[in-house]
């Protein structure tokens, strides 16, 4: 059987990232807006990484747009890490999450956007 | 003082019988002379007496002085024998001096040349005896010293025997079996051998005895009553001191004092020790051991004179054991090395069967350098490889695992098997002198049926194909390592369906010496083996060729077979529950994998049916129970995944405003929604190329 998906959080320099390792669809999108929740904390932002992510449908993207929209809310905001050319990535450009979610291709890259924005250098895409 | 001389004297002249020896007596000490009056008289004193010398007349009735002196020279030739010939009879006296006599005196006798002559043909026979004795005396202490030396030799032959014995195997039981053997029955009724570890644990022993039943005795003793318990036993004694003790006679009371209990007093009792050697077994200043020697009680005690030979026996086992132990040690990390390199288990490959077998060479050679490989590459190719390093032991098992490493890494970017062939021969090409290894790696693509390969001087694979045909392919190229190496062609053969293919190392057809014959062996046991589809045939193979013969060399094969590849299936019905999503996505993972695409496309395909799948769980069966089927369809060019469901939904109602159907269709080739009175089916379509398309051409569904 295929993996259900785990959510692991860490905080990078006080900002939390959460990795999806494995799945996420029907069977566990609920959990998967759960952890959601309870990754946020104070910061600016919220970094979600599909790098290690085997399943990612319309459930998912559902719950990552809702749940952008209640950060943007709150003043904080939601960065997607999907690698340039992996199909987690061309599944979020098809269904044209890059376009209301900042998405980047590492970590690295979203910490950088992150700090830029936090300095008032940038400014990101808000979600409707 | 000379002692008495004795003489005889003979003529028919009684007067000359009484006169002569009166006159030698008077002019001559310590002489006896005894008289005869006839020839035939002088002849039975003669065979009674050894005398000195014999004066005889040569005119006598009867046998006369010429006939007795040819007789004497046959009886006693060693007697001189002076003839007393009448005053110009010269015929008769050159007759006399021809005839063998010493002197011949004339009459009338001048006594005093018949005295001197007498007296020297007396001191010549007494020199005569004289040398004569000593030559005996010489003769008996030649022959004391022939047996001396005899008896040196044997006991030379026996230790150079026994060396030789000692060398004739390398394995450490081996070893002590063949030390027991020698010495029982020529020196000693038993011998026992104790090894032991450095805290004067014993943890060998081998024992021999003529009589079978003291053998089991004595095994038993050393079975019940380990020797480190009992500190008083004098091969414990031994190990410690380093020195040799004899018994030439143990007694009870000696079997008491060394006895823990009645129970081992009784069982040392019932052995019937006369006399007992024991000797340490030291080599390179390490005392490995102790070799004791017993005598029955009713066969002659050892004595401290045995030592010496005994002693030397020991140095020379010592020395065998120490070496035994150095080897067994080896070929234990070697085998133990070279079996840690080979792979633990062989990779899944779907449509392809695959079978190894392994064997160190036979127990008094040393390992080899054998080894075989198989894993997949990332797009799901499978890579085998086959090979021999020269060389025996550890060394040989070290390099066989940097070249077979070096084979893999390589592999994994290479666009040929020559590749890593180039690769290793650089690697082994490191070394001031490469050891010359042969190789053969090949690639199968189950997909396009193929078989593609580089040897580096290794035996061409064996190919059984299906119709029954049995061919050895080509050896080609030349041995890694070696100085005239060049890089070497790669060839491909068809593996159609049913095809067999066995790689395997030398030592498999070698070991008959006429390696054409063996190879044709190996081809008609391959050909018996498939046609029987044995369960492992590599190992049968392997048993078959060797048919329990001695092998020397180690063994290595590999055989692959190629199965009818069953045409990817996907037929599931499942209860529209959330639960069953993941079944469906595991299910067209596998699909996807057996298809060979590559992960985007097999994420494209689990996505773009897990959207459908969502939607019917979610939608076709509100507030209801119901169930949906899942089935794959494949023709030459594409693959069709349908959906369906037996709910009364009408319309396809996707989360958030059709973007799962945007995100199927953006996936997959394309995508039909069909609803009738029955329920919703929905067909996605994925085009397939090149490799994939010929993968399940056989199939269909």
């Amino acid at each position: 059987m295929s993996e259900a998906g785990t959510f692991t959080l860490r905080f990078d320099r006080t900002l939390p990232v959460m990795e999806i390792m494995g799945e996420v669809d029907i069977a566990n999108a609920q959990e998967f807006e759960t952890a959601l929740d309870r990754a946020v904390n104070s910061g600016p932002a919220l970094v979600v990484s599909l790098e290690d992510t085997s399943y990612f449908d319309s459930k998912g993207i559902h719950v990552l747009l809702l749940f952008a929209g209640r950060l943007a809310r709150s003043g904080q905001h939601l960065a997607l890490v999907a690698k340039d050319g992996s199909a987690p990535r061309r599944l979020l450009e098809i269904a044209g999450v890059p376009g209301v979610v900042p998405t980047y291709g590492s970590i690295d890259e979203a910490m950088t956007a992150i700090a830029g924005v936090a300095n008032g250098q940038i400014s990101l895409p808000q979600s409707g | 003082m000379s002692p008495t001389a004795r003489i005889l004297l003979v003529d028919d002249d009684a007067m000359l019988l009484q006169a002569l020896p009166e006159a030698i007596r008077l002019r001559l000490e310590d002489v006896e002379v005894d008289t005869a009056e006839s020839a035939a008289l002088a002849l039975e004193r003669l065979a009674e007496t050894d005398y000195d010398a014999v004066v005889t007349d040569i005119k006598m009735p009867g046998l006369d002085g010429l006939g007795l002196l040819a007789r004497i020279r046959d009886l006693r030739p060693e007697i001189p024998t002076l003839l007393i010939t009448g005053h110009g009879e010269h015929d008769l006296t050159l007759r006399a001096l021809r005839g063998g006599a010493y002197d011949f005196i004339q009459k009338p006798i001048d006594r005093d040349y018949f005295i001197v002559s007498l007296q020297r043909a007396i001191d010549a026979r007494r020199l005569r005896r004289k040398v004569e004795e000593q030559r005996q005396q010489l003769q008996t202490h030649a022959s004391e010293l022939e047996d001396v030396v005899e008896e040196r030799t044997r006991d030379l032959r026996f230790l150079s025997d026994a060396s030789r014995a000692l060398v004739a195997s390398l394995d450490l039981q081996g070893t002590l079996d063949h030390l027991t053997q020698l010495a029982v029955p020529a020196l000693a009724d038993g011998c026992v051998v104790d090894l032991a570890d450095e805290d004067g644990n014993i943890y060998q022993t081998a024992v021999h005895h003529t009589d079978d039943t003291v053998r089991a005795l004595l095994a038993e003793l050393r079975r019940r009553y380990p020797l480190h318990r009992i500190p008083g036993h004098p091969v414990t004694r031994a190990l410690r001191s380093g020195e040799p003790e004899v018994f030439e006679a143990v007694s009870e009371d000696e079997l008491a004092i060394r006895a823990i209990d009645e129970e081992h007093l009784r069982l040392m009792l019932a052995i019937r020790t006369g006399s007992q050697i024991v000797i340490p077994l030291t080599a390179r200043t390490v005392t490995a051991g102790v070799i004791s020697f017993i005598r029955g009680a009713d066969r002659p005690g050892f004595t401290v004179t045995d030592l010496p030979l005994l002693e030397d026996l020991a140095r020379r086992a010592a020395l065998a054991v120490d070496n035994a132990r150095l080897y067994d040690r080896e070929h234990r990390i070697a085998e133990t090395f070279q079996r840690a390199f080979l792979p633990p288990a062989l990779p899944a490959v779907p449509g392809v069967d695959l079978s190894a077998a392994y064997t160190p060479g036979s127990l008094e050679t040393e390992i080899g350098g054998d080894w075989y490989d198989a894993f997949r590459l990332p797009d799901g190719r499978l890579v085998v490889s086959v090979g021999d390093v020269a060389g025996k032991g550890l060394q040989a098992a070290v390099k066989m695992s940097q070249v077979r490493e070096a084979i893999r890494a390589t592999m994994f970017q290479a666009s040929s098997p020559a590749e890593p062939l180039e690769v290793a021969h650089r690697v082994l090409s490191l070394d001031d002198a490469p050891q010359m290894t042969t190789a053969i790696v090949g690639v199968l693509d189950s997909a396009a049926k193929t078989f593609t390969y580089s040897s580096a001087g290794h035996a061409g694979p064996i190919l059984a194909s299906p119709l029954g045909d049995v061919a050895s392919l080509p050896s080609m190229g030349i041995a890694l390592g070696s100085p005239l190496w060049r890089a070497p062609q790669v060839r491909q053969v068809d593996l159609i369906p049913g095809s067999t293919l066995v790689l395997y190392t030398d030592g498999l057809v070698e070991h008959r010496h006429d390696i054409i014959a063996g190879e044709q062996a190996l081809r008609d046991v391959v050909r018996a083996v498939v046609d029987e589809q044995v369960d492992l045939p590599a190992q049968a193979i392997q048993d078959r060729v060797l048919a329990g013969g001695r092998h020397p060399d180690d063994i290595a094969v590999l055989v692959v077979q190629v199965t009818q590849l069953p045409a990817p299936r996907l037929d599931l019905t499942l209860p529209a529950v959330p639960d069953s999503f993941r079944e469906v996505i595991t299910g067209v993972g596998q699909l996807a994998e057996r298809l060979r695409l590559d992960s985007q496309q097999a994420f494209g395909l689990k996505v773009a049916v897990g959207e459908a799948v969502s939607n019917v769980i979610e939608h076709a069966y509100v507030g209801a129970r119901g169930s949906f089927t899942v089935n794959a369809v494949q023709t030459d060019h594409e693959l069709s995944i349908k959906v369906r469901d037996m709910g009364r939904w009408r319309t396809w109602r996707p989360e958030g405003r059709g973007r799962g159907l945007r995100i199927m269709r953006a996936l997959a080739g394309s995508v039909e929604i069909d609803t009738d009175n029955a329920g919703t089916t929905l067909t996605i379509r994925v085009p397939l190329r090149g490799a994939q398309v010929q993968n399940t051409v056989a199939g269909g569904m």
